[in-house]
């Protein structure tokens, strides 16, 4: 019995996941997603209680996958077909569990929202980068930003502290979603999407009569990138990725260039002066280094 | 004050599968070393004087010298299995390419040829006329006697007199004619009835089809003859106000050079496709070299056009064979070698296996089913060619020229399947072709699979066919979809189809 749980592991850890510590049959677990904190909660996994079969998944990634034990003689047509309507049950029932999460992150974040009020213009943070409120708020001292879908509904927030410190509202729904930086949503003449809120504000007052939209992290790129050009047809897209030279495999141009390429949009990376110093990565940093203030 | 941080802003660089075009997928191009000697050298040579891809000069040389030799050889390939020498092929190139001017050339001696015979029996079509015209005064004359006399039985006897005269009155013999380029089916039966049942029909359009289809007759296709002149099956002509003829071996050769957008949609026209009258050409779609011409002629030598002229003619001049009574006349019977054979039976054995359902000629088996006997014919004219002056028939048809023949059909074969791809026979190829067709007339960079079935619905009732010619297009490097992640609750969004940039971009 042991040795189900044990291949169910190994198929969840081949597909980039940490299974949980205890996994038990017939209980939807959740857990952190693949490379997300210990408090994320986007990885799912459902081992049927016979344990011949399972499914396992990450919403932040999209990740959805089936397992079935070893078998010494081939399924019946019978078990194949019971085993396709477990897998359908048991993502049916990981889904509702996430959009139940999801709206009562909605919720929470809907009361935060209008209960904060409008970010002064002195932020630490806000100074620190160079850059305007562009309606940003205040909760708890700390810089509060919605994050929309494409439909206009609030599905999450983020939270920016003094120190630098970012946080997502637990549960709440990121993939497709953005933080509106400033422009026009219903005719824009050029949407630019960026990875950071900071950055975004800077590309906004670079660009005034652009959309601007901040996609939260690289891995978001793609999926804002995508729904945008659904939105937006005949409107040039730009994605103006961050270049994280220092780091291996540089996922924020890669990611940046994924979603350009995906989405037919124009790409734009910072252009570093040859002074420029090594840490920089994004267009906010740029700008700052450009005003003379140093990061 | 800005600093224009986005001033770099510009496509992405990518790594695109190199594009396979629909229409001719990286054919392999024909080396007319395997073209023997005279006609060989002619056909280079055209190409070179023209600027001309050789595949256009080859084509119309093969099918020159096939004209000949189907008046004179037929194949042999196997106790009770004949081959004539008769071929159709099709070599196609847009407009521009100076097809008029190599097939003219590669014409000119059946041309000569023509004239040559005309003066020759000139005398005698004359003489016969003056003969015919004093015979039809004669009889004329004893009508009008026998219309005035009073008495019945002379009368009778007058009229059977003119009768007799009329029924004596002899043919006059019509001028040698070998080919034509403008004929309907019924002219064209009656051409072949009245010029020795072996003509070639050579047009560097594709008119050809429209007359074909029925240009003349309603659209009714008329294709009976046609089929039948390729086979060298027997048929009845009706030849207007002159009495019917039957045609026991009609052996009719066809060269075309049209452009490729007249073989666009051929398979849908009625009966093109599912009577074989498509299947029976050999195709050649060599790239069009214009924009890359040095524009500086090379004429042909004198010496190549004289022996291609002397060739063709000698081809022309072989005597028929009789049959044993000495009397009625029937082409030579070519032989294979041994080894010829094998080489010969090997590639049938290939192409029937390739036949098999998932094979690569599953879909043109119409074609393929064919390419033996057509490989077949093409030893036969390469023969005739080797032997253009002296008696073919004479020598077994030798395994060096078996594999020239075969050489020369495998990469007809590509060309062919790359023809037939065209014409809409594979059904994914024509589905993609559909599917090209709507997204370059509404120069669509990019848009939703939902959209295209939208747009589509009337071709394909079901979004997994539309799927299917959107597959074919990603294969072969013209657009690419992204599959959306499903970002919430509800219908994912439709996958989002991305035209290759380098196409989207020539568009704006």
């Amino acid at each position: 019995m042991n040795n189900a749980i044990s291949q169910f592991r190994d198929a969840m850890r081949s597909a980039g996941l940490v299974p949980p510590d205890v996994i038990e049959p017939g209980t939807l677990h959740r857990f952190p997603g693949s490379g997300k904190r210990p408090s994320n909660r986007a990885g799912w996994c459902l081992l049927f209680d016979d344990r011949r079969g399972g499914c396992f998944g990450d919403w932040s990634t999209g990740l959805s996958e089936t397992w079935q034990a070893k078998s010494d003689k081939p399924f019946s047509r019978a078990e194949r077909a019971a085993f396709a309507r477990r897998v359908e049950e048991a993502k049916r029932q990981a889904e509702v569990e996430r959009n139940a999460r999801q709206a009562d992150a909605a919720k929470r974040a809907d009361a935060i929202w209008n209960a904060a009020t409008p970010a002064p213009g002195n932020h630490p943070y806000l100074i620190r980068k160079r850059i305007q409120p562009h309606g940003a708020r205040i909760h708890k001292g700390a810089l509060t930003l919605p994050v929309m879908d494409f439909d206009g509904r609030l599905t999450s927030l983020q939270f920016l502290f003094a120190d630098g410190g970012k946080l997502l509202l637990t549960g709440g729904r990121k993939r497709g979603c953005f933080i509106p930086v400033a422009g026009d949503m219903k005719d824009p003449a050029r949407v630019i999407i960026c990875e950071g809120w900071a950055t975004g504000c800077t590309l906004a007052d670079d660009e005034p009569t652009a959309l601007v939209l901040a996609a939260i992290d690289a891995g978001n790129l793609e999926p804002v990138a995508l729904a945008a050009s659904r939105r937006w047809r005949s409107t040039e897209l730009v994605i103006a990725g961050d270049d994280d030279r220092l780091t291996a495999g540089n996922p924020g141009a890669t990611k940046a260039k994924a979603a350009a390429i995906a989405s037919g949009a124009l790409l734009a990376l910072p252009q570093w002066p040859e002074d420029a110093p090594d840490h920089l990565t994004d267009f906010n940093d740029l700008a700052v280094w450009l005003a003379g203030g140093g990061v | 004050m800005t600093a224009d941080l986005l001033k770099s802003a510009a496509p992405p660089p990518e790594d695109w599968p190199e594009l396979v075009p629909l229409d001719a997928p990286n054919l392999p191009r024909l080396d007319l070393v395997h073209l023997p000697g005279w006609a060989g050298d002619y056909a280079r040579a055209i190409a070179a004087d023209t600027e001309t891809p050789p595949e256009l000069a080859a084509g119309m040389v093969l099918v020159a010298c096939a004209t000949a030799a189907a008046r004179r050889l037929r194949v042999m390939v196997k106790p009770g299995y004949f081959e004539p020498c008769n071929l159709w092929a099709v070599a196609a190139l847009p407009p521009g390419n100076r097809k008029s001017a190599v097939q003219s050339a590669a014409t000119a001696p059946l041309v000569a040829w023509e004239r040559d015979q005309a003066t020759i029996m000139e005398s005698e079509i004359k003489r016969i006329t003056s003969e015919r015209k004093t015979l039809e005064a004669r009889a004329k004359e004893k009508r009008s006697k026998a219309a005035k006399e009073k008495d019945n039985g002379k009368a009778a006897e007058l009229a059977r007199e003119a009768a007799d005269i009329e029924a004596e009155l002899p043919d006059i013999p019509m001028q040698p004619q070998i080919w034509t380029s403008d004929a309907t089916p019924e002219r064209l039966g009656a051409l072949l009835a009245e010029h020795g049942e072996c003509m070639a029909w050579l047009s560097s359009e594709g008119g050809v089809f429209d007359l074909l289809q029925g240009r003349y007759s309603n659209g009714i296709p008329n294709l009976d003859l046609v089929l039948k002149a390729h086979s060298g099956d027997a048929e009845r002509v009706d030849r207007g106000s002159r009495p019917p003829v039957f045609l026991k071996g009609p052996r009719l050769s066809i060269g075309l050079s049209p452009q490729p957008d007249v073989l666009r949609g051929l398979a849908a026209k009625p009966g093109f496709r599912g009577r074989g009258l498509l299947g029976r050409f050999l195709y050649l779609l060599p790239p069009s070299p214009l924009g890359y011409r040095a524009l500086q002629s090379n004429p042909v030598p004198e010496g190549v056009r004289d022996a291609y002229a002397a060739g063709l003619r000698a081809m022309l001049d072989w005597e028929p064979a009789t049959n044993e009574h000495g009397g009625e006349e029937r082409p030579h019977l070519l032989r294979l070698s041994d080894e010829a054979y094998a080489e010969w039976y090997a590639f049938a054995q290939a192409i029937e296996a390739q036949m098999q359902p998932g094979r690569e000629l599953e879909h043109f088996t119409d074609w393929a089913g064919k390419a033996p006997g057509a490989a077949a014919r093409l030893a036969g004219v390469l023969h005739g060619i080797k032997h253009a002056h002296g008696t073919p028939w004479e020598a077994a048809i030798t395994a060096e020229t078996m594999t020239a023949a075969l050489e020369i059909m495998a990469v007809i074969t590509r060309h062919s399947l790359a023809a037939m791809d065209m014409m809409g026979a594979d059904p994914t190829i024509a589905a993609a072709r559909l599917v090209w067709d709507w997204i370059e007339r509404g120069r669509l960079a990019r848009f939703t699979v939902r959209e295209a079935f939208n747009a589509l619905r009337g071709t394909f009732p079901r979004v997994a066919m539309l799927r299917e010619a959107l597959e074919a297009l990603e294969e072969r490097g013209y657009l690419e979809v992204n599959e959306p992640p499903r970002d919430g609750p509800g219908r994912p969004p439709s996958p989002l189809v991305r035209v290759r940039p380098e196409i989207a971009r020539a568009w704006r």
